[in-house]
């Protein structure tokens, strides 16, 4: 089934949306979910809830692309529980080596006001995303939007986790200095 | 906190991005959910023993492949490779990301080495030479394998027969006699304040037995163990290039290290870059611990006459 017939199921308020939807990207929502979570039955629970929350949002919404509109529910949907879960922990899972990673090329001083950054963050990122070569790019992505593990990555492009590890060191310092020149306190 | 921040605003890139990884990522296996047992659970059994039919070829070829490679390039059979390959980095602990806070860096830095050294180790020279100066006694110093291509040096060296039969002439007679310390006492400095047992220092068998039997028979007994151990420094073309070696493994086994040589911040020296043929030297001293066993009591002396022997190997530059 294409993407339009599912969308066209979610206007019909045809409870099949949430079959074809799960049949044909709960995998790729699991995986979202796992990679942030480590957890199966987090990760099944996040799935259900993007499914539910993909049922309540179209209509009025009508994504261009469902993969990318159920990809960044999922995303965000795990984040908020991998948050609420590891409120005091620390050390753990893929998210928290994705922040101690970014956490030294963001550059100084780091504001406190959140909701003005992000979009400014986010436009700034994809001026530097759209810089890179394909390949740095992908690994990039990859590693901290699809917070997947350099294992992985290493598998998903035929590389060594060395060299995903070398790629992501280099991509990450150049982004802090992309940021500064662009001057983004973040 | 900032990173989440910036982990937040990846959320928001370009959907262009999202969808390139979407397609990778698809092809990635995904851990099985419950869920997937209640939806059409034969048609996905029938699917999944496919795939994993299918993976499960793939994979037995690729391993042939690599396998094929790796003996093609004598990578199978390269110890420095092997050596390399024994770095673990992978898992991380809390403790040690507490003790390093650029702990990702870091372990960038020693996955790139590491990658470097594999590279290096698959492309080293096979050689088997062994030098043994007279100085050494029974001692040898053999080179296993070597790589230099102008810029960079690895070599793989065994350290054979370094421990010596131990001597029986240590009595209260003897000028180190009234050093005799037990463990824990500082008297040559932090580095020789401890010492294992003493049947650590003692490789052979019958040595051992003997100097139980006359312990028991005398209820003390003095001896001497002595060694050849590898000096901190190497020297190219006589050029000291610092601590450039691995410790000496339990089987003699250790490596000339090129972190030193090029692949860190130290660099070969310029006289020792793009010859033809450099000179690798390691040196060794020979020490001696004085042994005094009374009862439950252990004493011991360390002695060095402050002697080195150098060893040198000519290694040829791989590119020349």
């Amino acid at each position: 089934m294409t993407d339009s017939q599912i969308i066209d199921l979610y206007w019909q308020r045809n409870e099949e949306a949430i079959k074809e939807t799960d049949r044909k990207f709960g995998k790729y929502c699991s995986r979202i979910a796992f990679n942030i979570l480590e957890n199966r039955e987090d990760s099944e629970e996040c799935v259900n809830s993007t499914y539910w929350k993909a049922w309540n949002t179209i209509p009025p919404h009508r994504p261009q692309k469902l993969a990318t509109f159920l990809g960044k529910i999922t995303r965000n949907l795990a984040l908020n529980i991998f948050e609420k879960n590891n409120a005091l922990k620390r050390g753990k899972g893929q998210v928290m080596l994705a922040l101690e990673e970014l956490e030294a090329c963001i550059p100084d001083p780091c504001s406190e006001n959140p909701s003005l950054e992000k979009a400014e963050l986010a436009k700034a990122l994809n001026t530097f995303l759209a810089g890179l070569t394909d390949e740095k790019r992908k690994i990039f992505v990859s590693r901290y939007w699809g917070l997947t593990s350099v294992k992985e990555i290493a598998a998903m492009y035929g590389l060594t986790e060395g060299k995903v590890k070398t790629v992501l060191r280099r991509t990450r310092e150049q982004m802090k200095i992309f940021l500064e020149q662009e001057g983004i306190s973040v | 906190m900032k990173s989440k921040q910036m982990l937040r605003a990846f959320g928001l890139i370009d959907e262009k991005y999202i969808e390139e990884y979407m397609e990778d990522s698809m092809v990635l296996r995904v851990p099985p959910s419950k869920k997937e047992k209640s939806m059409g659970q034969y048609e996905r059994t029938r699917k999944h023993s496919m795939r994993r039919v299918v993976a499960l070829i793939l994979a037995a070829c690729l391993v042939m492949g690599l396998c094929i490679t790796a003996y093609a390039s004598g990578g199978f059979n390269s110890l420095i490779a092997k050596w390399a390959s024994r770095f673990v980095y992978e898992t991380p602990t809390d403790e040690l990301r507490e003790e390093r806070p650029d702990y990702a860096e870091w372990l960038d830095e020693q996955l790139e080495i590491q990658g470097v050294l594999q590279e290096m180790g698959e492309q080293a020279q096979q050689v088997n030479e062994e030098k043994s100066p007279e100085e050494l006694a029974q001692a040898s110093i053999t080179l296993l394998e070597s790589y230099y291509d102008g810029e960079k040096i690895a070599m793989t060296c065994r350290l054979s027969k370094a421990e010596m039969h131990v001597t029986f002439d240590f009595d209260d007679t003897h000028p180190k006699f009234n050093e005799l310390a037990p463990n824990g006492t500082d008297i040559h400095g932090d580095v020789y304040s401890e010492v294992k047992s003493w049947e650590s220092y003692v490789p052979i068998e019958e040595d051992r037995q003997l100097i139980k039997q006359k312990l028991e028979s005398k209820g003390c007994v003095g001896f001497t163990t002595g060694n050849f151990g590898l000096s901190d420094h190497v020297y190219v073309n006589n050029e000291d290039f610092g601590y450039g070696h691995s410790e000496v493994e339990s089987d003699g086994l250790f490596y000339i290290d090129p972190f030193y040589s090029g692949l860190g911040n130290v660099e070969l020296p310029e006289s020792c870059r793009d010859q033809s043929e450099v000179d690798v030297t390691v040196r060794l001293g020979y020490s001696q611990i004085h042994w005094w066993l009374e009862g439950d009591k252990v004493l011991w002396a360390f002695e060095s006459n402050g002697e080195v022997y150098p060893v040198t190997f000519t290694i040829k530059n791989i590119n020349q």
